[in-house]
């Protein structure tokens, strides 16, 4: 009995009338019904089950056209884990002899290196699924191109041939088995059957393979089809596609159906801006509207600019599995047992089901702690003997512990190498040791991005667990390539394995749970087998319907063609046919364009939108090029003034009595940040890099500048000897902050350094020559001083680097060490030249420093000034400012100016900006070019409020 | 089918606003209407912009003609039912489908990456080349190389250093991998050894022979520089021994020192030292470029290897693998490129041909060739090239304008097919005339300085023609010094903008928009440090500029607080980001209430936790909603481009939250509606035209070499890199003759590209150019300083062109030329031509408010199994990970599979037997243990089971049925319920279920495991009911342990 065909009602979705069909058949607990997709299968069982009351007893079964190739086959055998295959295909990819190999990879990597191979493997192995899909194999290929004229890839074909049967070799001495090879065969060997019915359900696109197949058991089957019966001739006994007709036939969309945006946003705008007017107008319900998006990154971003409308709308996919928390996680893991490096564990640690793990354990600790280690120590692995790493009293450093249990664990499960079962228990040992302590619950929505991905992964490492038998011989001598020589790497290792389960994992869609009503965003090829009666489609652009034609290194599209398997037409035939379909069954349908996408590149306009009749092309074709502008409206919402303004600090309750001199400069250049610095305490934390930061350097300078100071060498007049002492101090300072292997950067930096105390150590000798002594006492001593203004007492604080004494003039010298690396004049540094030629104090510190050392000094004689460190070597020594008395009682003056402003509260209006980066930029809105305004406006307000 | 003969090979020298696209278009359509098929026509330009203009106005075209003429409409139909297969492209993207076409051939790694030199995760991976080639070497050949690089200066930055150099290297290297190209120092006469020794001894002895007196004594000065000299020499100080004293005069030829004769055996030994001192300096310099060598290699074999694991590729990977691959004379990828792309090129147009590269030229050479040399009847193969000499731009790129230069000859083609367009259809007469004063006078202006400079202006000249309007336009040029006091030239840094000048600057830009508002603005600037400071200033004075390329969002509050808590999440010890977070409508959202560390750690982890599983387009879209309201306008906008954004940056999201912060703060946004006034490198305006155009900074010499690290040189321009030199050598120049030259080549490379800069800057004006300059100065000596004067700046060249010689002086603030109507735009007809304002009165300020009606219990409903129900649906992680089915569970199926073969136990029922049973399982593939029917058949022995499973005394098989293994799926509170009872007994009015669990009870009984199954058996019950249209309690349950035979009622 040849197939029934059942054309469809059109002009209705074809699920609706899919059901309707299925309920008036007499009950058939054999049917078996196929579906484009699983989608359309679970949808057609709501309506189905809707129609017939709520309930059905043996409802029938359902697959996808793509799965059901495997239904018909008897006595498929089990097919081997894929991931197996992969490495089989490797091997016989090592095995090729060289004339074969050259022609297909002329640099072939080297045999170790397993990722190499597999990122070779790929292609192939993509090759061999497309082909197998049309029911072909290589050597088919071979076959039938010796009629095609001007054939130049005879050899290529060749080899693969002959890499297919080695393949197919390797796979039967270890008796494994390829669903591809297993499908060809059993259609040659007609061991195709089915017991039940089968009902293909708007099956338009079928590979030959299942055609060929369906085509042995054609009596059991029932082909519904979404066209009128007018168009029978146009389609296959199975609902495939005539090609030829589909992809060229015209399609008009009416001109009103099209809309020709600018960006991905515009499009969402202009789809809002429609429905807008269309939901005015009809009674719409989320059930009965769908948004359909060409291009799926769409979906998230609809999804999300939506919600201002008050439309409650859903992307069906959850994010992508290999960014989901347990991939995450072992790519983690994975990177840092590469690297062992303290930067990949501050990523690991970031984790936050890693934190989550740790927290039991070592409550109270998190990443920053590392982060802050690093800062300080630059190191690259953390352990015991890392310097500053000793722990409190009673036990272990917090940061010691964290590193040894992420160690445990690594030992504990990822070290060894081994084979794929090996690694199917480790990782799902580890990754049941992290996640054991969180509940899960399929019905809590937050849970289930853990739990898909979970149980993907766990699905992999199923077959990979599942013995096989002939992998025992396999794997030792080839799977890690290591044949000769090596004694180990027989095995694989972690990141072999964690390579293999991500390609594995890839392109495994993760359906978001349904959860509350909600308006669906589907994808293009999705909304054929929705039945929502209103519909909108975005990105309606070439590349996203129809897709890229794809570049194949082996197959190009003409040769897809030749060989009757998927192409360039027969894609553009079935989203045709789709389309047309689809503009015959929506009671409402706005089809959107854009002009660029989201990477700001231009786009094309949908061939299918030009696939209209003669006379419409040239209008459509101008109505994309040349669009016309729409009013959209924004996105999101806003107000008339953004609330987002700079925080103005409140009135101070307690103000301060004492500051550091260093300060001052800080409020001279902007009050408002000198409260939050000094006020707030804001500073941000240093980020890791894998050099001494310059405060680094100069802290290090400083260290040996101190060290020395309190020393008994102060005295020495003999330069090499000095050196030779700083030298030493140096190296003793570095290896107590940064270890006995400090990173390169820093053992360069340190001989830099060096170099500077080396220049630095002739200076030094000279001026104690000249009579200059340090106060050793003095030396990096906490002064403070007594500064009362107006007469209320305030505290000056600071810490003088350096006072030397002349051992018979008795004069002073302040010395402050300068690290930068330009060596600035004091004067430079302390104020700027104005327009008219007058100066403007900017800094105070040296001025201060005078009133701070003010004990000290007896007979008036006091020379202020930096004692420079810089990178020219020919400017280190000592460079004195020169100031007279007035200018610096002018310095203090300001200085009681400034401690006036700061008891009454004045933090207000910040001052422009400052050149570098102080990690306040935010706070200020630095960069907001309407800021001037902004601070305008608050200060109007202000006046206004008072 | 072709036939072509009045459309012959083609090389058009366009000069800037020709129509040089509108050349390429018309005969694209040209070719189509002779047949061509657009499939085979490849049209090439450089950026993606300009190939989509080519393609919008070949499309536009067509479709203009189809619409007038019906007999058109074939040739639109040609392009657009072949719009996919389109070759109108840029070059870079034209390679990179190659590249894939022979994916395993290059080594290109499957889903690759083409990542720019300038983004993220291209920077991180250097970064962590660097790091590696530090850790690669002891410290101290490092350390070398910076003291050797940076003279006497200790730095104490090492990657910035390392970076320079490094990222300089790379591409050098990858063009002359060789050592020995690195090593072209001439280091004839280097004493070495017992020479060495033997020289420095007879040196020693020679204070005998130095001049004496009168007296007799040694000669003061002679003796001061023998005994300075015998401390250079310690010291290896040969730099200073030859810049010196008798060293100094013998290599300048001079035989006396003073006034006092030399005497023989003293000028043969220092003319041996002078040797050595210039070898040994250089070989000081080739030690070094050696070092360099190392490192370029070691780092870019590192790089490589690193962007190979990452997928990660450079747009320079693709081209230079290709063209190894077809230079190879062993490979035949040619005939097969054609097989490989599915796609043959029979006709070539290649736009902006000047900034083609070798590399470039090399792959598409032998097709060029291919279709000049064709020749059949119908000559069908067509080629195209246009370009323009004076817009090579990308020299420093591997531009090569050379080539363009000789393609004529290179291809065979007669001189007549190269074709010279001079009338400009873009700029005034106003701006061409300044144009065509500047570059005719350029080969005498005084204002370059030096010879050497005005030899090749001379030669850049003869590529020059007078430009004429092709329209009547009304325009303006406007030169003006600006500037106060604080003009402070610095040899060192030429790109400082001094700051009195750029406000300056920027206040007329104010006054300039503001004159004219709506006529676009371009203010064209050499390096991205000068856009960047024009864009704060401009901003600072409240104008909205963007740049090319569109504008940072993260200027905006409201997207800097969502990048701020994007940085807490990742630091929640940085009080900074807490606090800006804190004090915004986010931090009461996210519940914030301090911004101290131990307070902010679990709403740091909470955001990465939200991260993890929702990810960045839909976090960061929640919190833009949030934000929105409290924001303005323009904020508002930005936060719907920066959910944009998300979702581009969510592909290659990581662990860490602030690399997303990073990303944003590197990424330019187009807005829809583009500001007027654009600043941006002279670069990028290429291909771009501007109302007006401003140059804010005219005083970087044109042909200035700072910051160059390497010179290289090659044979001629179209000639690979031959020798690669360090540049630290001034003072070795006039000893060496190699490295003069590659100064030189550099050089003139340099002046070309400078020049042909300055040109396209000066072009890009439709109507107004306002030229801003420095004043220029006084020295001390009361002469003009050379600053803008004679030292080779556009400042310099311009005031020598517009200026009488005499005229040229001190002028600040003076207007120094101007010509035309500075309210040009009072004659154009549409004072708006180029940006319409937004029509503000109809488009909505408010997103549109849609009432959709939500609908419960209709479609898409939540799925769940009976199963999943029990113990409340908690599943535990060891079971979702298990490997196996535990024994457990295998044993459990098989026993619930043999049980369903069970009709009735009890008095004559039949049970099947073991044979029977064991033919079952095998059948269907179950793996089973021979105990498992013993226990199967143990447990049917048990009371309670045959109790349970008898029978009924009112059980009539024509009105009642049992369910064994029934499936159903049932619509139940708005879920879908789908699943399989194991055994139910259904009356008419009533039905008992049955379930068998095959569990061992825990300690506490069957009563705590029947709670645990209790949800699950609900639902069975209330499935039930359903299906059989029943009152909950005619439907009852039972859960039969089979392993004790315990039976109990579930209700
Ligand atoms: S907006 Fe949606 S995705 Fe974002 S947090 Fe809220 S519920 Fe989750």
């Amino acid at each position: 009995m040849p197939t029934q065909r059942v054309f469809l009602d059109w002009t209705k979705p074809a699920l609706d009338q899919a059901a309707h069909w299925l309920l008036e058949q007499p009950a058939q607990s054999d049917n078996l019904l196929v579906l484009p997709g699983s989608r359309a299968g679970r949808r057609l069982m709501e309506l189905l089950l809707t129609r017939s009351g709520g309930h059905l007893i043996d409802p029938p079964a359902l697959t996808t056209i793509g799965s059901l190739a495997d239904k018909l086959i008897a006595g498929l055998p089990e097919t081997s884990c894929p991931t197996v295959l992969r490495l089989v295909l490797v091997t016989a990819l090592k095995q090729l002899p060289t004339e074969h190999l050259d022609v297909l990879v002329p640099n072939a990597p080297a045999t170790g290196q397993l990722l190499a191979w597999l990122n070779l493997a790929t292609p192939i192995e993509k090759m061999f699924n497309t082909l197998a899909a049309g029911g072909l194999l290589p050597g088919d290929v071979m076959q039938l191109a010796t009629q095609w004229p001007d054939f130049t890839q005879a050899q290529r074909w060749q080899a693969i041939t002959a890499l297919h049967g080695l393949y197919s070799q390797l796979l039967a001495e270890h008796d494994l088995h390829d669903l591809n090879l297993q499908r060809i065969n059993a259609l040659a060997e007609q061991r195709i059957a089915f017991t039940g019915r089968i009902t293909l359900v708007c099956t338009a696109d079928i590979n030959p393979l299942t055609i060929a197949m369906l085509n042995q058991v054609s009596d059991c089957c029932t082909t519904l089809i979404h066209a009128p019966q007018s168009r029978e001739k146009y389609f296959g006994h199975f609902g495939e596609l005539d090609n030829v007709y589909w992809h060229q036939q015209p399609l008009n969309i009416p001109a009103e159906k099209r809309i020709v945006v600018d960006q991905p946003k515009d499009q969402i705008a202009a789809m809002l801006m429609d429905l807008k007017t269309f939901s005015e107008q009809t009674k719409l319900t989320t059930d009965t509207l769908t948004l359909g998006v060409g291009d799926e990154k769409l979906g998230p971003l609809l999804e999300q600019l939506s919600v201002a409308t008050g439309l409650n709308t859903r992307w069906h996919q959850q994010r992508d599995i290999l960014l989901s928390g347990p991939v995450s996680l072992l790519q983690a893991f994975n990177q840092y047992c590469k690297s062992n490096l303290s930067t990949d564990l501050s990523l690991l640690l970031r984790h936050p089901d890693m934190q989550l793990y740790l927290h039991q354990q070592i409550p109270m600790s998190d990443h920053t702690l590392l982060d802050k280690y690093l800062g300080e120590h630059l190191q690259n692995k953390i352990s015991p003997d890392a310097p500053g790493l000793t722990g409190p009293k009673d036990g272990e450093h917090p940061l010691l512990k964290t590193a040894h249990i992420i160690d445990t664990l690594v030992e504990k499960h990822l070290a060894q190498q081994g084979s794929l079962s090996h690694w199917a228990q480790c990782i799902s040992n580890l990754l049941t040791e992290i996640y054991t302590p969180l509940t899960l619950n399929p019905n809590v929505e937050q849970d289930v991005p853990v739990i898909d991905p979970l149980s993907q992964i766990a699905s992999i490492l199923r077959t990979w667990f599942t013995p096989t038998p002939a992998l025992g011989s396999l794997e030792p001598q080839d799977i890690s390539g290591a044949s000769g020589g090596d004694i180990l790497p027989q095995y694989l290792s972690f990141e072999h394995a964690g390579e293999l389960l991500r390609c594995e994992l890839a392109n495994t869609p993760l359906a978001r749970p349904n959860g509350k009503p909600a308006v669906e965003i589907l994808g293009w090829l999705e909304l054929h087998m929705d039945d929502a009666p209103n519909l909108y489609i975005l990105n309606f652009n070439e590349g996203s319907i129809p897709g890229d034609v794809r570049i194949d290194p082996f197959l190009p599209d003409s040769i897809c063609q030749q060989l009757g398997l998927t192409c360039d037409k027969s894609r553009l035939a079935r989203d045709r046919y789709m389309l047309e379909a689809i503009l015959y069954s929506r009671d409402y349908l706005r089809i959107i364009a854009g002009k660029t996408n989201l990477s700001h590149e231009p786009m094309l306009p949908s061939r299918l939108m030009l696939l209209c009749d003669d006379e419409k092309l040239a209008p459509t074709v101008l109505d994309y090029f040349e669009p016309k502008i729409l009013k959209l409206a924004p996105l999101l919402p806003s107000n008339k003034q953004s609330e987002l303004t700079i925080p103005k600090p409140p009135p101070i309750t307690h103000p301060l009595t004492k500051l550091s001199i260093t300060a001052f400069r800080a409020y001279l250049d902007c009050p408002y940040r000198f409260y939050l610095r000094y006020i707030c305490k804001l500073k941000k934390p240093s980020p890791y890099l894998p050099e001494l930061s310059p405060p680094a350097f100069g802290i290090l300078a400083h260290n040996v500048l101190q060290h020395f100071g309190q020393s008994d060498m102060i005295d020495c007049t003999e330069h090499q000897t000095l050196s030779q002492y700083f030298s030493e101090v140096l190296d003793q300072l570095c290896e107590s902050t940064y270890g006995q292997h400090p990173l390169p950067a820093i053992a360069i930096q340190r001989e830099q350094l060096r170099q500077r105390l080396s220049v630095f150590a002739k200076f030094q000798a000279r001026m104690r020559s000249d009579g200059w002594r340090i106060i050793q006492e003095k030396i990096e001593s906490k002064f403070t001083v007594d500064f009362p203004v107006d007469n209320k007492p305030f505290t000056l604080i600071g810490r003088i680097d350096r006072m030397d004494r002349h051992t018979d003039t008795g004069e002073l010298r302040i010395m402050d060490y300068k690290t930068s690396e330009s060596s600035k004049k004091p004067d430079a540094t302390h104020r700027t030249k104005n327009a008219d030629g007058s100066k403007t104090w900017i800094d105070l510190q040296l001025p201060l420093y005078h009133l701070l050392a003010s004990s000290e000094i007896y007979n008036q004689k006091v020379q202020l000034g930096y004692c420079q460190l810089g990178k020219q070597l020919d400017k280190i020594g000592f460079e004195p400012a020169l100031w007279t008395p007035d200018e610096i009682s002018e310095a203090v003056a300001i200085a009681q100016d400034v401690i006036r402003q700061i008891r009454a509260g004045i933090f207000w209006p910040p001052s422009d900006p400052p050149a570098y980066e102080d990690g306040l930029e935010g706070i200020c809105h630095d960069a907001y070019p309407l800021r001037k305004h902004e601070i305008n406006q608050m200060q109007l307000q202000n006046r206004g409020d008072a | 089918m072709s036939d072509l003969p009045d459309l012959p090979h083609l090389i058009i020298r366009a000069s800037a606003g020709t129509g040089k696209t509108y050349q390429l278009t018309n005969r694209y359509m040209d070719l189509i209407h002779h047949g061509a098929n657009p499939q085979t026509i490849l049209a090439t330009t450089f950026t993606r912009k300009a190939a989509y203009e080519i393609l919008e106005r070949v499309i536009t075209l067509a479709a203009q003609s189809a619409l007038e003429k019906p007999s058109e409409r074939f040739f639109l139909k040609q392009l657009t039912t072949h719009l996919h297969k389109l070759m109108i492209s840029t070059l870079d993207s034209l390679f990179q489908k190659m590249g894939r076409c022979f994916a395993l051939e290059l080594q290109l790694p499957a889903n690759a990456q083409i990542l720019d030199s300038t983004d993220f995760a291209m920077q991180q991976l250097q970064m962590q080349a660097m790091d590696q080639v530090l850790c690669n070497n002891p410290p101290k050949v490092l350390l070398d190389l910076m003291r050797r690089l940076y003279h006497s200066d200790a730095s104490s930055r090492v990657f910035d250093v390392l970076q320079t150099v490094v990222t300089d290297l790379y591409h050098i290297y990858k063009q002359a991998p060789n050592e020995s190209q690195w090593a072209n120092y001439n280091t004839d006469g280097l004493l070495t050894g017992d020479l060495l020794k033997q020289a420095l001894d007879v040196h020693q002895a020679l204070k005998d022979e130095l001049p004496r007196t009168k007296t007799g004594k040694i000669a003061v000065n002679a003796l001061k520089a023998w005994n300075s000299d015998l401390r250079f020499i310690a010291d290896d100080q040969w730099q200073l021994f030859l810049s010196k004293g008798i060293a100094k005069k013998v290599s300048e030829g001079a035989t006396q020192f003073g006034t006092a004769e030399l005497s023989d055996n003293t000028l043969r030994v220092y003319k041996l030292l002078v040797i050595h001192a210039k070898a040994w300096l250089l070989n000081r310099e080739l030690t070094l470029n050696l070092a360099r060598f190392e490192l370029a290699k070691q780092y870019s074999s590192v790089f490589d290897q690193l962007r190979q694991d990452a997928r990660i590729l450079m747009h320079s990977d693709v081209p230079e693998r290709l063209e190894q691959a077809f230079s190879d004379p062993e490979s035949d990828f040619l005939p097969d490129l054609a097989y490989r792309m599915d796609q043959k090129i029979d006709h070539m147009m290649l736009d902006e041909f000047q900034d083609t590269s070798m590399q470039q030229w090399k792959i598409l050479m032998p097709q060029a060739e291919e279709i000049c040399a064709h020749v059949d009847e119908f000559a069908s193969r067509r080629f195209l090239c246009v370009g323009d000499v004076k817009q090579a731009i990308y020299g420093w790129r591997g531009g090569c304008a050379e080539i363009f230069s000789h393609i004529g000859q290179d291809l065979n083609l007669p001189p007549e097919a190269t074709v010279p367009l001079n009338e400009s259809y873009r700029s005034s007469q106003v701006v061409l005339d300044v144009i065509n004063y500047i570059f005719n006078g350029i080969d005498h202006n005084e204002g370059l300085g030096k010879d050497q400079l005005v030899t090749w202006a001379t030669q850049w000249k003869e590529r020059f023609d007078n430009h004429k309007a092709a329209r009547e336009l009304p325009g303006y040029v406007h030169f003006q010094a600006l500037g106060g006091d604080q003009f402070v030239p610095n040899e060192d840094d030429m790109d400082e903008t001094s700051n009195a000048h750029t406000i300056e600057v920027c206040d007329q830009i104010a006054v300039i928009h503001q004159n004219a508002p709506g006529y676009s603005i371009g203010v064209l600037v050499w390096t991205n440090k000068q856009v960047s400071e024009l864009l704060t200033r401009l901003r600072w004075i409240g104008i909205d500029v963007a740049s090319e390329g569109g504008v940072y969002l993260h200027d905006d509050p409201s997207v800097s607080c969502i990048l701020a808590a994007m940085q807490m999440a990742d630091r929640p010890d940085d009080p900074t980001s807490a606090f800006e977070v804190l004090n915004s409508p986010l931090g009461k959202y996210l519940g914030m209430t301090s911004y101290h560390h131990d307070d902010i750690r679990s709403i740091a982890w909470e955001i990465r936790q939200q991260l993890s599983s929702i990810g960045y387009p839909r976090l960061i879209g929640h919190w833009a909603n949030l934000l929105a309201q409290h924001s303005d306008a323009r904020g508002s906008e930005r936060l719907s481009l920066l959910v944009q954004l998300a979702v581009t940056y969510e592909p290659n999201a990581n662990l860490k939250p602030s690399d997303f912060a990073s990303y944003v703060r590197s990424k330019q946004v187009p807005l829809s509606q583009q500001s007027p006034v654009q600043v941006m490198t002279i670069h990028k305006s290429k291909g771009l035209e501007f109302d007006t155009v401003i140059l804010p900074s005219l005083k970087r010499k044109l042909g200035a070499l700072q910051q160059q690290t390497t010179y290289v040189t090659r044979p001629s321009p179209i000639d690979p890199i031959e020798y690669v030199y360090a540049s630290g050598f001034e003072n070795l120049r006039n000893q060496c003759p190699e490295l003069e030259e590659a100064h030189n080549q550099e050089w003139e490379r340099r002046f070309s590209d400078d020049l042909c800069g300055f040109y396209v800057a000066l072009t890009r004006a439709k109507y107004a150019l306002y030229l801003f300059t420095a004043p220029l100065r006084l020295k001390k000596d009361g002469q003009l300083s050379t600053f803008g004067y004679t030292d080779s700046s556009a400042a310099a060249i311009l005031r020598h062109t517009l200026i009488a010689p005499e005229d040229i002086c001190v002028d600040e603030g003076q207007v120094l030329y101007t010509q035309g109507n500075p309210q040009w735009f009072e004659t154009l007809p549409d004072p708006q031509i180029t940006t319409p304002k937004p029509d503000k009165k109809t488009a909505p300020k408010q997103p549109y408010q849609i009432k959709i009606k939500s609908q419960t219990g209709k479609r898409s409903l939540p799925r769940i199994a009976p199963s999943q129900m029990e113990g409340r649906g908690n599943i535990r992680v060891s079971d979702l990970l298990a490997l196996t089915q535990s024994t457990g569970q295998s044993r459990g199926t098989v026993i619930h599979r043999l049980f369903e073969t069970l009709n009735w136990l009890g008095d004559q029922s039949a049970v099947p037997s073991r044979d029977e049973l064991t033919a079952l399982l095998d059948i269907e593939g179950l793996k089973y243990e021979a105990q498992y029917i013993d226990a199967f058949f143990q447990m049917i022995q048990m009371p309670a089971v045959i109790d349970a499973l008898r029978k009924p005394a009112d059980w009539d098989d024509n009105d009642c049925q049992l369910w064994r293994e029934k499936n159903f799926a049932v619509l139940m509170d708005g879920r879908f319920v789908q699943g399989q009872i194991d055994r139910a007994q259904v009356w008419d009015d009533r039905v008992i279920i049955m379930d068998y669990k095959t569990d061992v009870p825990p300690q506490t009984g069957y009563e705590s495991l029947v709670d645990h199954y209790r949800p699950q058996i609900q639902a069975y019950r209330k499935a039930v009911a359903v299906m059989r249209k029943l009152p909950l309690q005619k439907v009852t349950a039972k859960l039969i342990f089979v392993r004790d035979g315990v039976v109990c009622d579930v209700h």
